[in-house]
């Protein structure tokens, strides 16, 4: 059985993260692995289908990463996307060329071949479409039992299918909004090839995330930090429908909100939901901290950790409570996650009122 | 203090996380808010942070971000807010000189907040907002508009 997933494994592409994006908002559930995730952890998400990111390195060079063996083991259909197209091509008795000239930019795609991959992609019979390409090396010979299914100018092989293992790969990057056509094929992957059922979506993961949050909490107690954005409220009442009175939000005030902000959060979360929540009005002591000082990075140091003194004063004032909970979004999670690093996943400090400027 | 950590939206992108907030109802206004940052005003002041600073800041901030719902932009803009330069300049207000701060009005159109444009505003839209905030703030005599893009520039300004 598998679970109704896509797996991108992440050979460091700036835009892979826009591959899991695309899917979502075709209704695919998707998650990325970094390409040294261990085989275990590949086998046990139990994916419908692969998708092998773009990266920076060359497939024609030793020492560079490669696809991890248990990709091709789950005999699940696979796509791969510029680097893991080459790879792919590569481990499975290819060969891969740097290439003299590079196609950066718009390349036109010629069509010379039917496949299921691109069923219903584009509107209309032309066989020339608009692709974002961003490569020097190519793939200069196929492995067996494939075939080539469209050319560019400076990619013999752009589109590549062996239809019957239904491994597929593209040298052109579909997840790019300049390629036409590109989400759809995408979505035409996952859906079409691979059958995910494309039913991905906030109701159901709202169900998911409740039954998840009780399970991990079981009768624990729950802290909240509010900050009157929108990743915060979000979590306090997802978190609140799932276990109710376990959760209490704690409201740090440093006295820099905007206009009328605290009361709307007061009036939210304590009177709207009936939230338990502690509000802590220390503006002043923020402020003396700050008197005089005008170097910006000190100014985020000083107010970072007033922050989390304040925050675990009053977190401590909670009888009995063994959680924390916080606002971490996915590229949070990915960007913790380095491609080259293994499969070590730091998480981030929630305090992140010190960053930097971005 | 050992806790745990419980992070329901961990495998959300911000605007699923939009999504999802409407799912659950919370208000429009509150899932469609712009980003702000945890240091707050304290980075739309540059240099020291005073209370009659943020006084001031927290007025003309409202009435921009009033002036933007009220033009229907909100939604078309990733961020907007007002900075308060640590700079007096001389005006002439009700025949009198004035000797107060500068105001620098901000918004920006992204799609993830890596790279920014700033809104193209119309001039009619920029001088009504100017009119009120120094009009309305005391301590302002002077509203300017930042065009600059990230890259090179930052979103916020310190």
């Amino acid at each position: 059985m598998t679970n109704d997933l896509i797996l991108i494994i992440d050979f460091g592409s700036q835009v892979t993260q826009l591959i899991a994006r695309r899917l979502r908002e075709a209704g695919v559930y998707t998650k990325i692995f970094p390409c040294t995730v261990s085989r275990d952890q590949i086998r046990e998400a139990k994916p419908r289908g692969i998708i092998l990111s773009g990266g920076p390195a060359s497939v024609a060079m030793a020492d560079t990463p490669r696809i991890p063996q248990i990709v091709f083991d789950l005999a699940v259909p696979l796509l791969g996307i510029c680097y893991g197209q080459q790879a792919m091509c590569e481990q499975l008795g290819g060969r891969v060329e740097q290439g003299t000239s590079r196609e950066f930019g718009r390349a036109e795609l010629q069509i010379i071949e039917p496949s299921t991959l691109f069923e219903g992609v584009w509107d209309g019979n032309a066989l020339n479409r608009t692709v974002w390409m961003s490569h020097g090396d190519y793939v200069a010979e196929l492995p067996d039992g494939f075939v080539v299914v469209a050319k560019s100018a400076g990619a013999p092989f752009a589109a590549v299918a062996d239809e019957v293992r239904k491994y597929f790969g593209v040298q052109f990057h579909p997840e790019v909004v300049h390629t036409e056509g590109g989400d759809r094929l995408l979505s035409r992957f996952a859906l079409g090839i691979c059958g995910c059922s494309g039913s991905w979506s906030m109701a159901a993961y709202r169900q998911r995330a409740i039954a998840a949050i009780r399970a991990q909490v079981g009768d624990g107690r729950v802290i909240c930090g509010l900050s009157g954005g929108v990743d915060s409220s979000v979590a306090a009442v997802l978190l609140h429908e799932a276990i109710g009175e376990q959760l209490t939000c704690v409201f740090v005030d440093h006295g820099l909100l905007r206009a009328g902000e605290a009361d709307e959060v007061i009036g939210l979360f304590g009177e709207h939901y009936n939230i338990p929540l502690i509000y802590k009005d220390v503006g002043e002591l923020f402020l003396c901290r700050l008197e005089g000082v005008s170097d910006p990075e000190l100014k985020r140091k000083i107010i970072g950790n007033s922050f989390i003194e304040v925050f675990d004063i009053e977190a401590a004032k909670i009888d009995g409570a063994r959680f924390l909970a916080q606002g971490t979004l996915y590229p949070d999670v990915i960007e913790s996650i380095s491609a080259a690093g293994g499969d070590a996943v730091t998480i981030k400090s929630h305090h992140n009122v010190g960053g930097p400027s971005q | 203090m050992a806790l745990e950590l419980v992070e329901p939206l961990r495998e959300l992108f911000k605007d699923e996380v939009r999504s999802l907030g409407r799912e659950l109802g919370l208000p429009e206004v509150l899932v469609s808010r712009h980003p702000f940052p945890g240091p707050g005003l304290a980075i739309r002041i540059p240099g020291a942070v005073t209370r009659e600073k943020l006084v001031i800041l927290r007025e003309a901030d409202a009435i921009y971000i009033d002036e933007i719902r009220k033009a229907g932009l909100y939604d078309k803009i990733w961020q907007a807010f007002a900075v308060l330069l640590p700079v007096r300049t001389v005006g002439v207000m009700g025949d009198a000189r004035s000797y107060d701060y500068a105001c620098v009005l901000r918004a920006v159109i992204s799609s993830d907040g890596m790279t920014a444009d700033s809104y193209p505003f119309t001039h009619d839209f920029l001088s009504r907002t100017a009119t009120r905030i120094v009009n309305d703030v005391i301590g302002v005599n002077r509203v300017t508009y930042d065009v600059t893009s990230k890259p090179p520039g930052t979103i916020e300004w310190e």
